[in-house]
């Protein structure tokens, strides 16, 4: 390199080191804000605290000291991550859209609470639920996307994602203890620590994984250790580990020795009392603490143990997300040399901070194995990308979707979600004809989840693909406002169900992609083709209409010329006012519907209008007549002020004791 | 003019999730068409295009195969299931649709093989991937140096996890790379897979005896190929399959995935086993590799000379102390493209 050269690279590096340290007018995007490791550069984060665990921001390259196997390495790239706090969640186009879903762009903290309920005795479970109940109600923020995820019950971190809390509140709802399956091939929290890191890898930023755990298990490798850390580290996630038992029981046998007592008791009974162990059996326990220490120690999160406090243990490793620092230097082509045919070398870090009085926290190694885990996973065909973005917490944004689920009972056929998908006209491709028609090919899958769906589970996926020919007006109405698309998918069991939906334009006939390739093939062999995808969730609830003797469903608001959700056709025009999209003006006239189901005529029916979480109308009794769709009218308020609303039907026994059943739809007034 | 919309359902495009799997594809609007293989533009597999291949005598006995002779190789066991692996030719009879035909080649020798391993890397595998490897390793390190092994990690698309130009290998350490993946995403097109894989054995493959080892869970996940279908290649291509069922979490679909993976198995000689549990998984992968090793090859020259594509329905009997009973491939379409 010539010298003016390298002054000039200098000079730059300089300059953004400089720019990277002073608040950014454009902050670097999630994306950029991982960890790598290659040939060219090692990328590592650090969190940085002081004496009180406070996290320090404003150090620079020349404040750290990093050594690789003992040899110091010179900070070539320094950047103060923080995360951008964001007031709310508001959907853009093409987002949410109700569905407790985020655009990666609205992501803030992707959290994964682990709930290792395999092995926890029924107290800490207890505690831990309530605990994490609480974390959701105070300690999530607007732009969070956090699941809940049991060792017991899979490892659907992938389908479980949401911004929504209530949906989570519901998944934890329906979190029970139970003792661990008879026949299980692995052992439970390192194949699931493992999917669920396998899961993150694709999200944007640094991810936290809040494992709470009542123990380690005693027969994990250290081998195991390393890889599952260095996965971790390669997909930018960072585990934070909570022992469940709470306050340690440690100390020195007294002479009435009591025999084991579990810090469970403690919890429960003593408050904080520490119970006298023997020697024999402190070692054990602080040995148990092993792998969660190593876990958290090696991803350069936090251990937090003897201490009952796990909603703010929880608050707390959540909270470590807020700011970090990565860290790069050039390693040397040296440290990934090696043989191929030998696993790769494993190299240690250490990293320490000059400045007195603060701690650094940082993984403490990475093997020499180029590259990170993909943000971007092979997608080859259609169908396979459609199956992918149908199962994602994250929205396909592509193409802006909007989804309306409404439950529905058929004697016959038993219950039903019938969605109407909204697809918004600048994702559609309409193909000219030349006689003032375009073409237009769809394809929409739709699948119903339980909340405690895991990727380990089937799924059925129901789905059409339509070929529309629209004309004239037609044309320019969908132009203009796009289509909607119905979709019925029956349903087996009642509870709450998660309806997913996906949609993508098709090519013309004979031009579709293959869906298996012809030959066997050798990764990277092939070119991904990323298609447009939009795909839109919903948590609909479905009643047992036999044994609660009644249920509500078809729960619909439209303008009075709107088609009713009740047409079932393939897919039509966005109406003016139409059920898939509900945005209505002060002071317009609506049209609601609904249908009672179940032979219990004695039935008191009301709806309701809220707004920001107040009746704004109650109706009258409503003369309701089971089996058959009712329908009514109510007018806006003509002041009604701009905003989200939600419309309701609540029915309950007119006479005795029952319970009280209700459908809520959301609706917007625009101005 | 008027505005107008019309719609209709794309029939010619079907949809290509089966109809039974781990997610099963349900229309609102139209029966699911059959999908032969080769749709959309799909070329067929070698296989199927005919034409013999010569086998080169450095590479190992060789059991001429041809529209004449069919190979059967053939596990015998007794009433204990014990191998019983000391019968003389004398002690077999073989049946071609109810009719004994004489026997033209009989042996019983440790002949070198190429084995494929076929794994699930499904999201349904999430809590199984870890059995799977362990019985996978166990596979190659009990495999010879002769032996020719690869690797197909599958999900939407399969794997063949080897470097580049290398079709095969008895190289330990580039087996555990390629099983060690991390994966367990997608869905399983385990028919696809196993047809692409047969494939591979019969083009690629410098050994007479080949063999595939099937670790799933039995759902398919959408293939393009049909249950028939591939049952019929495997017939046809004298490859010996194996299934390991891994059939946890899979709920009311148990039984579907187990009828799936006999089917599959027992249409070639092989046979598809169930572990529940560490233990019956290590007596599976020691039983398939001692069966692989201990295997009678009979060859005979069917007397019905008509070959109109027809099913040929095979039955070897044994007789001898213990009541032994013999296994092999269910049958072969009598085509003028069959290889064996």
């Amino acid at each position: 390199m010539k010298p003016l050269t390298r002054a000039a690279l200098g000079l730059a590096l300089l300059l953004g080191r400089a720019a990277s340290q002073t608040a950014p007018a454009n902050p670097p995007s999630n994306e950029d804000l991982v960890l790598r490791f290659d040939v060219d550069l090692v990328q590592i984060d650090a969190v940085v605290t002081d004496q009180k665990g406070n996290h320090v921001a404003g150090l620079s390259a020349d404040d750290f000291e990093v050594r690789q196997d003992g040899q110091p390495q010179r900070i070539k790239h320094l950047t103060y991550v923080s995360p951008q706090r964001v007031s709310t969640a508001e959907p853009g186009p093409g987002g949410n859209g109700g569905s407790g879903q985020l655009r990666r762009d609205q992501v803030r903290r992707t959290i994964v609470l682990l709930l290792d309920d395999m092995r926890m005795e029924f107290a800490d479970f207890v505690y831990a639920q309530r605990a994490l109940t609480r974390f959701i109600d105070h300690g999530l923020q607007p732009g969070d996307l956090a699941a809940v995820v049991r060792t017991s019950g899979g490892s659907g971190v992938a389908q479980q994602l949401s911004a929504d809390p209530e949906f989570l509140r519901a998944v934890l709802r329906r979190t029970v203890w139970r003792p661990p399956p008879p026949a299980y091939f692995d052992d439970a929290l390192q194949p699931v620590l493992t999917q669920v890191v396998w899961g993150l890898r694709e999200f944007p930023g640094r991810k936290s994984v809040i494992l709470i755990s009542p123990s380690s298990p005693g027969h994990w490798d250290w081998d195991v250790i390393q890889r599952i850390t260095d996965f971790a580290s390669r997909s930018s996630v960072t585990i934070q580990t909570i022992d469940a038992r709470g306050l340690a029981p440690v100390g020195l046998p007294d002479a009435s020795d009591r025999g084991p007592r579990t810090s469970a008791d403690a919890a429960r009974f003593g408050g904080g009392v520490a119970l006298p162990l023997s020697v024999m059996q402190a070692n054990q326990y602080v040995t148990s603490q092993v792998v969660l220490r190593e876990l958290a120690d090696m991803t350069a999160g936090l251990f937090q143990h003897d201490n009952n406090g796990i909603f703010e243990q929880v608050s707390k490793a959540a909270d470590d997300a807020e700011g970090y620092y990565l860290i790069g230097w050039y390693p040397g082509s040296g440290a990934f040399a090696g043989d191929p045919h030998q696993p790769p070398a494993y190299h240690n870090l250490q990293v320490t901070v000059k400045r007195r009085g603060l701690t650094v926290r940082t993984r403490h190694g990475y093997y020499a194995a180029a590259g990170t885990n993909p943000a971007s996973v092979e997608r080859f065909s259609p169908q396979a990308q459609m199956q992918e973005a149908l199962f994602s917490p994250f929205l396909s944004g592509d193409i802006g979707v909007r989804l309306t689920p409404s439950f529905g009972y058929d004697p016959k056929l038993g219950a039903y979600v019938k969605s109407l998908l909204h697809i918004q006209p600048a994702g559609i491709e309409f193909h000219p004809q030349g006689n003032a028609c375009d073409i237009v090919r769809l394809e929409v899958l739709a699948s119903a989840l339980p909340l405690n769906w895991s990727a380990a589970q089937n799924a059925d996926v129901h789905w059409r693909r339509d070929e529309l020919q629209v004309c004239g007006a037609a044309r320019d109405r969908a132009l203009r406002d796009g289509l909607v698309a119905v979709i019925r998918t029956p349903i087996e069991r009642p509870g709450s169900v998660q309806m997913r939906a996906a949609v993508r334009n098709m090519a013309p006939d004979g031009q579709e992609a293959p869906a298996v390739a012809a030959s066997l093939v050798r990764r990277g062999d092939l070119t991904p083709v990323h298609i447009p995808i939009g795909s839109a969730a919903a948590v609909v609830e479905i009643p047992d209409v036999a044994k609660a003797g009644f249920a509500l469903g078809g729960v619909s608001l439209r303008s009075p010329g709107a088609p009713s959700i009740g047409v079932d056709i393939i897919a039509r025009l966005t109406a003016e006012g139409d059920p898939a999209t509900r945005q209505f003006h002060p002071g317009a006239p609506l049209t609601y519907e609904f249908e009672l189901f179940g032979r219990d005529a004695s039935v008191e029916t009301r709806f309701q209008v809220t707004h920001e979480g107040k009746a704004v109308y109650t109706s009258e009794p409503l003369d309701v007549k089971p089996g058959s769709l009712f329908s009514g009218n109510y007018r806006l308020d003509a002041a009604a002020e701009p905003g989200k609303y939600l419309f309701g039907v609540v029915a309950k026994p007119a006479r005795g004791q029952g319970h009280t059943v209700a459908q809520w739809i959301d609706f917007e007034v625009v101005p | 003019m008027g505005a107008t919309i019309a719609s209709k359902a794309v029939g010619a495009l079907v949809f290509l999730l089966a109809a039974a799997g781990p997610v099963r594809a349900q229309s609102n609007d139209s029966p699911r068409a059959p999908v032969a293989p080769g749709a959309q533009g799909r070329p067929m597999s070698g296989l199927w295009q005919g034409g013999s291949r010569t086998a080169r005598l450095e590479d190992g006995p060789v059991f001429r195969a041809d529209a004449r002779r069919v190979v059967c190789y053939t596990t015998v066991r007794d009433r204990k299931q014990r191998a019983v692996h000391d019968l003389p030719q004398s002690a077999f009879t073989v049946y071609e649709d109810g009719r004994a035909q004489p026997i033209r080649m009989f042996g019983r020798e440790d002949a070198p093989v190429s084995l494929g391993l076929v794994i699930d890397n499904s999201r349904l595998m999430t809590y199984k991937r870890a059995s799977a490897v362990t019985a996978s390793l166990a596979l190659v390190r009990a495999s010879k140096p002769d032996d020719e092994v690869f690797v197909v990690n599958f999900r939407n698309e399969a794997y063949l996890d080897l470097p580049a130009h290398v079709d095969f290998t008895s190289d330990i350490g580039e087996m555990e790379k390629a099983l060690a993946r991390l994966d367990a995403r997608g869905e399983p097109l385990i028919r696809d897979a196993v047809r692409l894989s047969i494939q591979h054995l019969v083009e690629k493959s410098r050994r007479e005896k080949k063999v595939l080892v099937v670790i799933t869970t039995g759902l398919d996940g959408g293939s393009l190929s049909t249950a028939e279908e591939l049952n019929r290649l495997a017939r046809q291509s004298g490859v010996l399959i194996y299934a390991i069922g891994l059939l946890e979490h899979l709920a009311c679909r148990t039984g579907e995935a187990r009828r799936a993976l006999e089917a599959l198995a027992e249409a070639t000689g092989g046979e598809a086993f169930f572990p529940k549990n560490l233990s019956e998984m290590e007596a599976t992968w020691r039983r398939i590799a001692r069966d692989i090793r201990e295997q009678y090859v009979i060859a005979y020259a069917p007397s019905g000379e008509r070959l109109d594509g027809g099913f040929r329905r095979i039955s070897i009997q044994a007789a001898g102390p213990g009541q032994p009973l013999a296994r092999t491939r269910s049958g072969y379409y009598a085509s003028p493209e069959v290889a064996r």
